[in-house]
C-alpha cells in the first residue's frame, strides 16, 4: 500500500434509509452520506470535508427509480443517477428542459456515477439541475429520525455549499408536481468550456391559461450564494399575454432582481454575469413563448 | 480503522483482499493488484484518465471508494485484449494513430467501449458526447473519433 | 526527389502504441520499484519570504520516515531547472539553489520527505516546523520595476532579468515609417499558458552502487543528466537518466521539476524514491509557457502593401527565476523576421522577475507571441490599404534564399503560396469573405479570417543542435536504431525507423528501436524541442543508415567478388546490375548480415553505424490558417465553425504522425486563443486555477471542425525533404480567429484568451 489520498475513515453500509438516518444522527455531523461520490470524494481530498464515517446509501434497494409523467408529476429516487434521468423516457418527453440541464453535463462518467439528489445536495449555486428543478417547483422528501418533511427546493439552500440538512437528514425522493397542459419550460446556460460549471444559468417555467400567463417560476443560478427566484419578474408575467415588449421588461427585471448579486471569479466577471442574466432570461422566455404559440 | 475483506472481480478474475475503508479504487487496482494501466491525473473526477468499467458503466476510479464496488464486475484496459490479440477498439486506436503519449488512452478506450456497447452505431456527434468526460492533450481528438467510428463499424 | 518510396510516406502504425492501448506502457507515474519510498514536497505558503529556520527533527523521528531534506542538505551549487541553458554558448541565467534561504513563489518547495507510504509522508510534512520572515512580494511588472519594489533576487536591481535591448535590427525603421503610407500599431498581451499534459509531474530516483538513476519526464535526457549532476554536486558520469514513456511534454520536459528532490532523497536513503505531484501541485509548480505579458508592435507599409518597417518590444514576466523568459522573448522577436520582407526591423526584448512560478517553455515557444500581434496588425494594414489579406501574404512573404531568422540564415524552401491556395478553397474564402468594411447583420454574425507563419526545424544557430543516431545490425537482417529524442509519443522514433528502413532498403518490421531513452546507452543528443525531432535527428538517422548501407554494399560486393558499382539492392536482396535474375549471383540482406557476424573468413564485424550531425540550415515549415467563426453579439461567445490550417511540411515521413502533431497543436492553439489562462490571486500570488476543475483545457465537445492539411513540396535539406511539424500546429488559431472576429463584428481583440467577456466588452466599446 503506497498511496492513500483520503484520510482514514470508518465505512458503513446501510440497508434502509431510516437506518442510514439513525446512524448519521448518532454521529452528529461527523458522518457523511456516500452515494455516487462525485461531490463527496473530491471535497474530502481537498480537505473541505473531513468526515470520520462514511455511510454508503448505494447499498439500499429500491431507491433508483424515476417514475411519473407530466400529468402525474415525477418522483426521482435518492439513488437515481443523472444517467438514469438522461435515459428516462418520462424525462425526455415530459420534462424536456430538465433533460436539457442534465444532458449538457459533459462527463458521461459523472452522469453514470452521480445521483440527482447528490448533485443538488452539493449546494453549489451553479448547479444546472438544481436551477431547473427549482423552476419546476420540485420538493424534497427528507427523512430524519424525527420524522418526514417536505421541503420546497427553493427553500433548501442557505449559502454556498450550505443547505438546511442537519445530521441524520436524508433526502429520500425529489418530487416534481404534476403539470397541466399549457406549461412550458426552458433551460439555458453559459460555460467557459463544455465541461465547466455554468457562469450563469436560467431555468424557467410558465403556465399559460386562456392566453395569459397563469404561473411563472424563474430560477437563476451562479449569481448569488444560492439559486435566486426572480419573484418580481415572475409577478410581472402574472395575468399577462406574453409579448416581445413584456419579454424585454421581464428579462430586465430578472437581471435587476435584488437577489442577483454575481461576483467576479475564475470563470467570469460580475459585470458579464449580470448582463447575461438578462440575455438568458430573455432567450428562455422567448423560447417559451415560441413553444406556446406552436 | 478496521480493514474490510473485499472480493474484487477484475477482468473476470477474482481477488480476495483486505482493504482500508478509505482506499480508492484506483489505488487498489494500480498499487495492490498491479494494474498499471489504470492511470490517474487530476484525482478529482474532471479528466477521465482513471476511467474503468464497473458493471459495464464507465466510472472514475480516482473518486470511487474501493469498498463500494466489492463484488462488482470491474474491467480495466488490461482486460480487453485476449492474450496477445488486441480487441477491435485497441486495434483501431493503433491503426488510426489515436494515441500519442498514451496517458489518456486506457480511460479513453474504456469509455469508447462503454459507448459502443450501448450504441453500436454512434455518429460523430454521439462519439463526441460519449467521450466528453475524457480529456486528451495530445491528439486534438480527430483521430480518436475516427478510430471509434471505425471500431464501431467492426473493422479498423 | 522523385522516387518511389516504400516505407517513407506511409501511414504505418507507431509500434509503441501497441503497449499503450494495453496499458502496458511505463510512465514515471506508474513505475514501481522494490523498496520504493514515497517522496513529498513541503511547499511555501508565502510568495516571498526568508526561511529563517527549518526544524525537521520531529519529522525525522516519525516511524516510517526514511529521510527529510531541507536547507541544511543543499549542496549550494547554483543551477537552474532550465536544462536548455547548456544549449547556449553563454548559457541562460542560473539563479537557483535547491533549498535557498529565500522562497520566491507560492508553493516553492522548502523541504522534502521520503517515507514508506503516502500517509506517513503527509504526516511527516506536517511535523516540519518552519519559521518564515514574510517579505513583500511583487506580482506584476509595473510593481516590480518601481524604485522601492521588493527585490525577488537581491542581485537583480529593479527586478530586471534582462534590460531592454535591441536584437537583430536592420535598416532604418524611423526613416521607413516616415515613408510609409499606412502605419498600424497596437499593444498586445498573451497568457501564462500551462502545458497541462495529463501525466502529473513526477520522477523516480534510485541511488545504488554509487550511481544515481533518475526516471524523468524530461524531453532532453542528456541535458537533464548534466544539470542533475551539477545541482547535486556529483560527477556527471554518476548520473543516469532514463526517460520512460512520458504522459506530458509540450515543453514541460525542457525544465526539471521533481528530479533533484527525488535524487537527493534517494542518495540519503539508499532506496528508490518516487515523487509524483498531485494535479494541484503540478499546476502550481511546473514552469509554464514563456509569459510575454506585453507586446508593442508597429508596422509601416506602402499603399501597395510593400512592407517597410516593423518595430516591436517584447516584455516578459519571468516569474521567480530567469528560466527561459529571455530566450522566449528572443525567439518571438526572431520569428517575426521570417515571415515578411520588411525593409527594416527594430525589435527589443526585456524581462523581469516577479513572485510567480517561473517560465519554461511550451509548444510554439515564442512563435505564439510573434504570430498573434503581427498577423492581426497585418490584417489591419490590409484593410487600410484595401488589399486582399491573402494577396498581401502571397506577395510579401519571404521565399527561398530570404532571411530566415538569425542573421546569416537562409530559407531553404517555401510552400506558403500553395498553403494559402488550398486553405482558402477549403474554408470557402471566396464565398465567405465579403471584403473590408462589410457589415454583418443579426445577433449571430459570421466571419472569416486568416493568418500565416513560417517557423523553424530545429533552433540552429541559436542553440546547439548536436544530434546522433546509431544503427546496430543483427545477424538476421534486423537492426536496432538507437536515438535519443525525448519520446513523447509523437512518432519521432517511428519516423526515424521509417527513414532508416527506406535508406537501408529494408522493412519497418526489421527495425527495432527502444522507446525508453537511457543516457547510458544513447549517444549525446539535445533531445526533443524546437521542432527538431524529424529534421535534425532524422538527418543523423539518414546518415547512419547511408553509412550502414555502404558497409553492406561493400560486404556484398566482396562476397559477389565484383566491384561495388556493379551491384544493386532491391527487395532486400543484393544482385548484379547486369545479371539481376541470376540466383547464383545474389545474396539476401539477411545473408549479408549473418555473414558479417558469423563469417568464419576472418572478416567478421558487428556492423554498427553511428552518425553525428549538427544541422545548420534554416528550413521553415510554413502554414496558412483560416478560421470561420460565429460571434453571438449578445453573449460575446465565439463559436469556431471551421479551423483549417494548411502546412508546408516538406514531406510527411508518416502522415498519421504529422497530422497527429498538427491536430494536437490545433486544440492547444484554440485553447490559447479562447479560454486557457492561468489566474492568479493578485494579493498573495497563489494560483487560483490549480485543478482541471478550474483550469480548463478542451474536451471533445469543445473540439470544433478542425483540419490540418499537408502540402508536400519537399525541402533540399530535410530527410526525404521533411521539415518539422511538432509545433507548427499551434500558431495560427489566435490570429486567424481574431481576424475572423473582426470580419464578423468589427472589433479587434489584442489580448488572449479572447473570452466572451472580452469580446462583449470590445463590442460595447466599439474597438
Amino acid at each position: 500500500m503506497l498511496y492513500r489520498a483520503l484520510h482514514p475513515i470508518s465505512y458503513l453500509e446501510a440497508k434502509t434509509v431510516s437506518e442510514a438516518s439513525e446512524i448519521c444522527f448518532s454521529y452528529n455531523g461527523t458522518a457523511s452520506l456516500l452515494a455516487g461520490g462525485c461531490s463527496l470524494i473530491p471535497l474530502m481530498k481537498n480537505g473541505a470535508l473531513k468526515p470520520q464515517v462514511l455511510v454508503n446509501l448505494a447499498t439500499i434497494d429500491g431507491l433508483k427509480y424515476i417514475e411519473g409523467s407530466r400529468s402525474e408529476g415525477l418522483r426521482i429516487g435518492a439513488l437515481a443517477t443523472l444517467r438514469d434521468a438522461e435515459k428516462s423516457l418520462a424525462v425526455q418527453t415530459d420534462f424536456p428542459s430538465l433533460f436539457d440541464s442534465i444532458t449538457q453535463i459533459a462527463s458521461v462518467q459523472v452522469k453514470n456515477m452521480g445521483t440527482i439528489v447528490g448533485n443538488i445536495t452539493e449546494g453549489t449555486p451553479a448547479s444546472d439541475v438544481a436551477a431547473m428543478l427549482i423552476a419546476l417547483g420540485a420538493k424534497l422528501k427528507i427523512i430524519s429520525p424525527g420524522g418526514t418533511q417536505m421541503v420546497p427546493l427553493d427553500s433548501f439552500y442557505v449559502h454556498v455549499r450550505k443547505t438546511i440538512l442537519r445530521p441524520g437528514d436524508i433526502i429520500e425522493e425529489i418530487i416534481i408536481p404534476p403539470r397541466s397542459e399549457g406549461t412550458y419550460t426552458a433551460f439555458l446556460n453559459l460555460c467557459k468550456t463544455k465541461e465547466d460549471p455554468a457562469k450563469v444559468n436560467v431555468g424557467m417555467l410558465v403556465r399559460i391559461a386562456e392566453g395569459v400567463c397563469a404561473e411563472a417560476r424563474i430560477a437563476v443560478g451562479a449569481v448569488a450564494p444560492v439559486i435566486v427566484r426572480a419573484r418580481k419578474a415572475e409577478g410581472m408575467l402574472q395575468g399577462k399575454k406574453i409579448t416581445p415588449a413584456l419579454i424585454e421588461d421581464v428579462a430586465a427585471a430578472v437581471r435587476d432582481d435584488e437577489g442577483v448579486r454575481p461576483i467576479t471569479d475564475i470563470r467570469s466577471t460580475a459585470e458579464y454575469r449580470h448582463e447575461m442574466v438578462e440575455v438568458l432570461a430573455r432567450r428562455a422566455l422567448t423560447k417559451i413563448q415560441q413553444k406556446a404559440v406552436h | 480503522m478496521q480493514k474490510i475483506p473485499a472480493l474484487f472481480i477484475v477482468n473476470g478474475d477474482k481477488y480476495e483482499l483486505l482493504i482500508d475503508p478509505h482506499a480508492l479504487l484506483v489505488e487498489v487496482l494500480r498499487d495492490e493488484l498491479g494494474f498499471h494501466g489504470v492511470h490517474e491525473s487530476c484525482g478529482e473526477g474532471d479528466c477521465g484518465a482513471c476511467t474503468v468499467l464497473v458493471d459495464g458503466l464507465a466510472v472514475l476510479s480516482c473518486i470511487t471508494l474501493a469498498a463500494s464496488v466489492r463484488g462488482k464486475s470491474i474491467v480495466t484496459i488490461e482486460g480487453l485484449a485476449k492474450g496477445a490479440d488486441l480487441n477491435t477498439l485497441q486495434r483501431a486506436f493503433v491503426t488510426h494513430h489515436a494515441v500519442q503519449c498514451g496517458y489518456c488512452t486506457p480511460g479513453m478506450i474504456l469509455s469508447a467501449k462503454h459507448l459502443i456497447d450501448e450504441n453500436p452505431h454512434p455518429t460523430r456527434e454521439g462519439i463526441k458526447k460519449g467521450l466528453a468526460g475524457n480529456l486528451c492533450r495530445c491528439t486534438g481528438y480527430n483521430k480518436i473519433i475516427e478510430a471509434v467510428l471505425a471500431a464501431a463499424k467492426g473493422g479498423e | 526527389m522523385e522516387q518511389t518510396l516504400r516505407v517513407v510516406g506511409k501511414r504505418l502504425p507507431n509500434k509503441e502504441n501497441f503497449d499503450k492501448v494495453q496499458g502496458r506502457a511505463d510512465y514515471c507515474a506508474t513505475i514501481t520499484l522494490p523498496g520504493m519510498l514515497v517522496g513529498k514536497l513541503l511547499p511555501s505558503p508565502h510568495a516571498h519570504a526568508r526561511v529563517i529556520r527549518v526544524d525537521t527533527s520531529r519529522s525525522e523521528q516519525l516511524s516510517g520516515v526514511k529521510a527529510v531534506i531541507s536547507k541544511k542538505d543543499d549542496p549550494r551549487k547554483v543551477f537552474t531547472w532550465n536544462i536548455m541553458t547548456f544549449q547556449l554558448p553563454e548559457g541562460e541565467l542560473q539563479d537557483m539553489y535547491l533549498f535557498d534561504d529565500i522562497v520566491r513563489y507560492p508553493g516553492e518547495p522548502i523541504a522534502a520527505v521520503a517515507a514508506i507510504n503516502e500517509e506517513i509522508a503527509r504526516q511527516a510534512l506536517a511535523l516540519i516546523e518552519v519559521e518564515y520572515e514574510v517579505l513583500p512580494a511583487v506580482f506584476n511588472i509595473d510593481d516590480a520595476v518601481k524604485s522601492n519594489a521588493s527585490l525577488v533576487h537581491e542581485t537583480a536591481q529593479n527586478n530586471i532579468v534582462f534590460p531592454t535591448s535591441p536584437i537583430f535590427c536592420y535598416g532604418d525603421v524611423e526613416k521607413d515609417f516616415a515613408e510609409s503610407d499606412v502605419i498600424v500599431e497596437g499593444v498586445f498581451s498573451t497568457s501564462k499558458q500551462s502545458q497541462a499534459g495529463l501525466e502529473n509531474a513526477g520522477s523516480v530516483a534510485e541511488y545504488k552502487n554509487g550511481r544515481l538513476t533518475v526516471w524523468s519526464q524530461t524531453q532532453l535526457p542528456h541535458l537533464a543528466k548534466r544539470m542533475i549532476a551539477k545541482a547535486l554536486d556529483i560527477p556527471e558520469g554518476m548520473v543516469r537518466v532514463i526517460q520512460p514513456f512520458a504522459g506530458t511534454g509540450f515543453g514541460a520536459g525542457t525544465d526539471l521539476c521533481t528530479e533533484l528532490f527525488a535524487g537527493l532523497l534517494s542518495m540519503k536513503t539508499g532506496a528508490p524514491v518516487k515523487i509524483l505531484l498531485t494535479r494541484n501541485e503540478d499546476l502550481r509548480m511546473r514552469w509554464t509557457r514563456e509569459h510575454i505579458v506585453k507586446i508593442e508592435m508597429k508596422l509601416g507599409v506602402k499603399k501597395d502593401g510593400t512592407p517597410l518597417a516593423l518595430k516591436a518590444k517584447y516584455t516578459g514576466d519571468g516569474g521567480a527565476y530567469a528560466g527561459k523568459i529571455v530566450s522566449g522573448c528572443a525567439v518571438s522577436l526572431a520569428s517575426n523576421i521570417t515571415e515578411y520582407e520588411f525593409k527594416s526591423m527594430y525589435q527589443e526584448i526585456e524581462a523581469f522577475y516577479t513572485n510567480h512560478v517561473a517560465c519554461g517553455a511550451m509548444r510554439g515557444f515564442g512563435g505564439m507571441q510573434s504570430s498573434f500581434p503581427r498577423e492581426t496588425l497585418v490584417d489591419e494594414a490590409c484593410e487600410k490599404i484595401n488589399m486582399d489579406p491573402i494577396e498581401f501574404r502571397k506577395k510579401y512573404h519571404r521565399g527561398v534564399g530570404g532571411l530566415g531568422w538569425f542573421p546569416g540564415t537562409e530559407i531553404t524552401s517555401c510552400g506558403l503560396d500553395e498553403c494559402l491556395r488550398v486553405g482558402a478553397e477549403k474554408v470557402g474564402w471566396k464565398e465567405k469573405w465579403q471584403g473590408w468594411g462589410s457589415k454583418k447583420k443579426g445577433i449571430r454574425r459570421r466571419g472569416v479570417g486568416l493568418a500565416a507563419m513560417g517557423w523553424l526545424s530545429g533552433a540552429q544557430p541559436m542553440l546547439l543542435e548536436h544530434t546522433n543516431a546509431t544503427l546496430k545490425f543483427n545477424c538476421d537482417g534486423t537492426c536496432t536504431l538507437i536515438v535519443s529524442p525525448g519520446n513523447l509519443g509523437m512518432g519521432a522514433i517511428g519516423s526515424h525507423c521509417q527513414i532508416a528502413a527506406e535508406v537501408l532498403g529494408i522493412d519497418l518490421e526489421d527495425i527495432h528501436a527502444p522507446f525508453t531513452q537511457d543516457t547510458d546507452i544513447t549517444a549525446f543528443d539535445i533531445g526533443t524541442h524546437a521542432s527538431r525531432g524529424c529534421f535534425c535527428i532524422g538527418r543523423a538517422v539518414f546518415k547512419a543508415a547511408q553509412q550502414a548501407r555502404e558497409i553492406f554494399f561493400n560486404r556484398a560486393a566482396k562476397k559477389l567478388k565484383v566491384p561495388v558499382d556493379r551491384i544493386d539492392m532491391k527487395n532486400k536482396r543484393f544482385f548484379l546490375k547486369d545479371d539481376p535474375e541470376n540466383s547464383q549471383k545474389w545474396f539476401s540482406f539477411e545473408e549479408i548480415c549473418q555473414d558479417a557476424i558469423y563469417s568464419f573468413g576472418h572478416d567478421c564485424q558487428q556492423v554498427v553505424s553511428h552518425a553525428s550531425v549538427e544541422p545548420t540550415e534554416f528550413a521553415p515549415p510554413w502554414q496558412a490558417g483560416f478560421a470561420e467563426v460565429e460571434v453571438d453579439t449578445e453573449t460575446g461567445v465565439v463559436d469556431v465553425l471551421k479551423m483549417i490550417i494548411v502546412h508546408d511540411i516538406g514531406k510527411a515521413i508518416n502522415p498519421n504522425f504529422v497530422e497527429g502533431q498538427l491536430e494536437g497543436g490545433q486544440l492547444q492553439g484554440i485553447g490559447f486563443a479562447l479560454f486557457e489562462d492561468m489566474m492568479i490571486n493578485q494579493e498573495n500570488g497563489t494560483i487560483l486555477t490549480d485543478s482541471f476543475n478550474k483550469h480548463k483545457i478542451a474536451c471533445m465537445l469543445d473540439c470544433p471542425d478542425h483540419e490540418a492539411l499537408l502540402v508536400e513540396l519537399g525541402d533540399p535539406t530535410g530527410p526525404f525533404g521533411a521539415k518539422s511539424c511538432g509545433e507548427a500546429g499551434i500558431f495560427l488559431q489566435a490570429p486567424a480567429i481574431a481576424n475572423a472576429i473582426y470580419d464578423a463584428v468589427g472589433v479587434r481583440l489584442r489580448d488572449v484568451p479572447m473570452t466572451p467577456e472580452r469580446v462583449l466588452a470590445a463590442l460595447k466599446n466599439g474597438l
